[in-house]
């Protein structure tokens, strides 16, 4: 006969038909219950409490997992959020980094401050009023208009005397100055939505006290006339710039510029 | 506050427990009673195995057994269900029924060997008593936690849950204890054998 395993001992104890007690046993106990047997209400409380305490440690289990999940859950998401934010702003700063080095490497000299009369959205006659930041300086070198019939341009040679500026000079197919003309300096390298607007004064001329180097669209517009348009009016570092437009009459009907 | 009492439920869960509790203590006698009927066969089932088949002494015992439960009614604070606090009870009366050194402890079942009659049928039965027999012997033999462990779970059939919380354990050192147990009792039994 072989030893008996660890299972055979477990089935051993296991087995066999429980022995039914006598007939009599259940009522020789039940005579024997004290009369006036009583639990104590203390001790019921006792009980009740330790019951309550048997479960806190799952019911406590289960709240610390819940909260553990919610914390996980909530950084988690306050984690992502920030990280999306971070490469956001981080991809925002490479291109303003780009947009520097490449108005750096044209050779600007970068001025931050601007006259307070230039940081005007309106212009005033005259006078091209610059985005807040930047300055342009202009070599002069521009290229023709193509736009419009008989708008051309030309670039005079630069004027060294200026502080840098650009100049804008407006006039008639007959050589007349164009005064109320409504122009708009566009920004393209970057394409941004920086934008200059203004009107010429009497002498047709408006002047952008300084540009930043880099390449402009410049559009002209005056009631009965056609509108004219410089698309690539490129502005170099160091050097004032001057355009001028010649803007041919029109049937009545007006151009706004927008 | 007095408690009213009803009829009271025969299972086993927990809210009967506790309604026979609460019976107990309004005092009514009928919750008592309630609680011997849900519980005294399988006492009485424990100590029969206890005492080797010895049905007599496991009828004292158990009249034993509910005499201690009523006079320490007090002291039960719900560790572990009412079934598992009295079968507790019931181990613990066999213990010092075995203990007692002036008791002359009767001739035991075992002790008296039948003659097989050479039916290989009969020689089996025989063969699987004396198995048994050595088997409890084993299980009394044990150290005191182990067999209190193994009573409990093989003969009292007290779930993990409820020794463990009778014990105050975790229910993993239950299962070790009966793992160590299983293997003692085999080695036991093994070895008697040879």
């Amino acid at each position: 006969m072989t030893d008996p395993t660890e299972r055979d001992i477990e089935r051993l104890l296991s087995t066999g038909e429980p022995p039914a007690p006598p007939p009599e046993l259940a009522k020789r106990i039940k005579r024997e219950i004290p009369d006036g047997l009583r639990l104590d209400r203390a001790a019921l409380e006792a009980i009740a409490r330790n019951r309550i305490a048997r479960h806190v440690p799952a019911y406590r289990q289960f709240v610390l997992l819940a909260a553990l999940l919610f914390v996980t859950i909530a950084l988690g998401t306050f984690g992502l959020r920030a990280l999306i934010e971070q490469k956001a702003e981080e991809e925002r700063q490479a291109a303003m980094i780009e947009a520097l080095e490449r108005e750096t490497s044209e050779g600007k000299e970068h001025a931050e401050r601007a006259a307070p009369e230039e940081q005007h959205d309106t212009l005033q006659p005259g006078q091209v009023a610059p985005l807040p930041a930047g300055t342009l300086r202009s070599t002069g070198d521009v290229d023709r208009a193509r736009r419009g019939s008989s708008a051309n341009a030309s670039v005079p040679a630069p004027d060294r005397r200026e502080d840098h500026p650009l100049t804008v000079t407006v006039t008639s197919t007959s050589g007349e100055a164009l005064a109320g003309v409504m122009l708009r300096l566009t920004r393209l390298d970057p394409p941004t939505a920086e934008r200059w607007t203004g009107v010429t004064a009497a002498d047709g001329s408006a002047r952008l006290a300084r540009p930043r180097p880099g390449l402009y669209r410049l559009d002209a517009a005056m009631p009965g006339f056609k509108p004219g348009v410089v698309l690539s009016l490129r502005v170099q570092a160091g050097r004032p710039s001057r355009v001028a437009l010649t803007l041919e009459p029109e049937a009545p009907a007006d151009t706004p510029l927008r | 506050m007095a408690v009213r009492w009803g009829a009271v439920d025969a299972s086993t869960d927990e809210h009967s427990d506790i309604r026979l509790l609460e019976a107990l203590a309004g005092g009514a006698r009928g919750a008592a009673e309630a609680l011997v009927d849900r519980t005294y066969s399988k006492v009485f089932a424990l100590l029969c195995r206890l005492s080797g088949g010895d049905r007599d002494l496991a009828a004292d015992l158990t009249q034993d057994t509910y005499r201690r439960a009523w006079a320490s009614l007090g002291a039960f604070r719900g560790e572990a269900s009412l079934s598992t606090w009295l079968y507790r009870i019931a181990y613990n009366t066999y213990l010092n029924h075995v203990r007692r050194p002036h008791r002359v402890v009767p001739l035991e079942a075992e002790d008296v060997e039948r003659i097989g009659d050479g039916r290989r049928g009969a020689d089996e039965e025989i063969a699987d008593r004396q198995l048994e027999r050595r088997l409890r012997r084993a299980v009394l033999d044990l150290p005191e936690e182990l067999r209190a462990t193994v009573v409990a779970r093989y003969w009292a059939e007290t779930p993990v849950t409820e020794i463990a919380r009778l014990d105050g354990i975790s229910e993993v050192a239950v299962r070790k204890r009966l793992r160590r147990a299983t293997a003692l009792l085999a080695a036991a039994v093994g070895g008697e054998h040879r």
